[in-house]
């Protein structure tokens, strides 16, 4: 072994020391081995199952009361968000209602001011016509 | 391996599977007890299997290590859903008889990340090179060797210039 060479030997040999320390006072093997399982790491005892059942019972329960409460909440919003969208009839007579008056309102022309007049086409030239060119005054 | 080969391996080592076994509960010899019988249990019945891909001492050792984080996470568990607190590892037992250099050595050593703390009891402890530290506690040859210099540089720190 190479990794310890710059290593302080006091630190070394502390290290050796609580290592030797613990062997010491290993248990004798057998009656490690033979001794009662209760309590063996990895194994319930019943009391502890019965008390990790009640908090597993507790923690289902738990996440089954949040989901109701979440899938309701959302639910309730999506309700509340269709019917605004939907207006009541009222609204919708309001919105096409018209004045019996309105029609004084116009005047000749004002249809100008909505839309673009359409012009007629320009006229085709004439077989045989020749365009009159400026002369500015000089033939 | 024969179940008799198994069985002398484990005689061979026991000292310092138990040594290791302190080392990896916080020196709380009675849960160490526990985490060294069912480890013992786990290899004779067959639950972990010797595959020969190691030494058999960095395979016992490791079946330990992994005991203990088990116990760790019940211990754990235990304390956050029955609020059970478990036995505190402070061994103040044995700390009455330990020397000064000794508690100082401890006290430092607690202060270490596990994983540095393991590498160093791996290597200096019992011996091991960095490879098999490193198969000990699944982890990289790389990473163990990192673990290794800076425990080594922080301990050093800890304790101070000491004298043979």
């Amino acid at each position: 072994m190479t990794e310890n060479r710059d290593t302080d030997p006091a630190i070394v040999r502390l290290f050796e020391d609580e290592r030797r320390a613990d062997e010491v006072t290993a248990p004798d093997l057998d009656a490690l081995l033979v001794r009662p399982a209760g309590r063996r790491v990895g194994e319930v005892r019943p009391g502890r199952r019965v008390a990790f059942a009640a908090a597993a019972l507790a923690l289902v329960a738990l996440v089954a009361a949040s989901a109701v409460v979440v899938v309701r909440t959302v639910r309730s919003r999506v309700r509340a968000a269709t019917e605004a969208s939907v207006l009541p009839p009222e609204a919708i007579a309001l919105s096409t209602w018209k004045s019996p008056t309105d029609a004084f309102l116009e005047t000749p022309g004002s249809d100008l001011w909505t839309q673009v007049p359409d012009f007629a086409p320009a006229p085709q030239p004439v077989p045989g016509h020749i365009p009159i060119s400026p002369t500015k005054g000089v033939d | 391996m024969t179940p008799a080969d198994i069985r002398a391996e484990i005689e061979r080592l026991h000292p310092a599977g138990f040594a290791w076994s302190m080392a990896c509960c916080g020196r709380n010899r009675q849960t160490a007890e526990d985490v060294l019988q069912t480890s013992y249990l786990k290899i004779l019945d067959g639950r972990a299997r010797f595959e020969g891909r190691s030494s058999f001492k960095t395979f016992l050792f490791g079946v330990i290590r992994r005991t203990a984080a088990e116990e760790r996470r019940r211990a754990a568990l235990a304390g956050l859903f029955l609020g059970r607190a478990e036995a505190a590892a402070t061994p103040a037992a044995e700390a009455g008889a330990a020397s000064v250099d000794r508690l100082a050595f401890r006290a430092a050593l607690a202060r270490l990340p596990r994983r540095q703390r393991e590498v160093l009891e791996l290597v200096f402890s019992f011996g091991m090179s960095l490879q098999e530290s490193a198969a000990t506690l699944s982890i990289s040859p790389g990473a163990a060797s990192v673990h290794y210099d800076r425990a080594k540089k922080r301990v050093a720190a800890l304790l101070g210039p000491r004298t043979p």
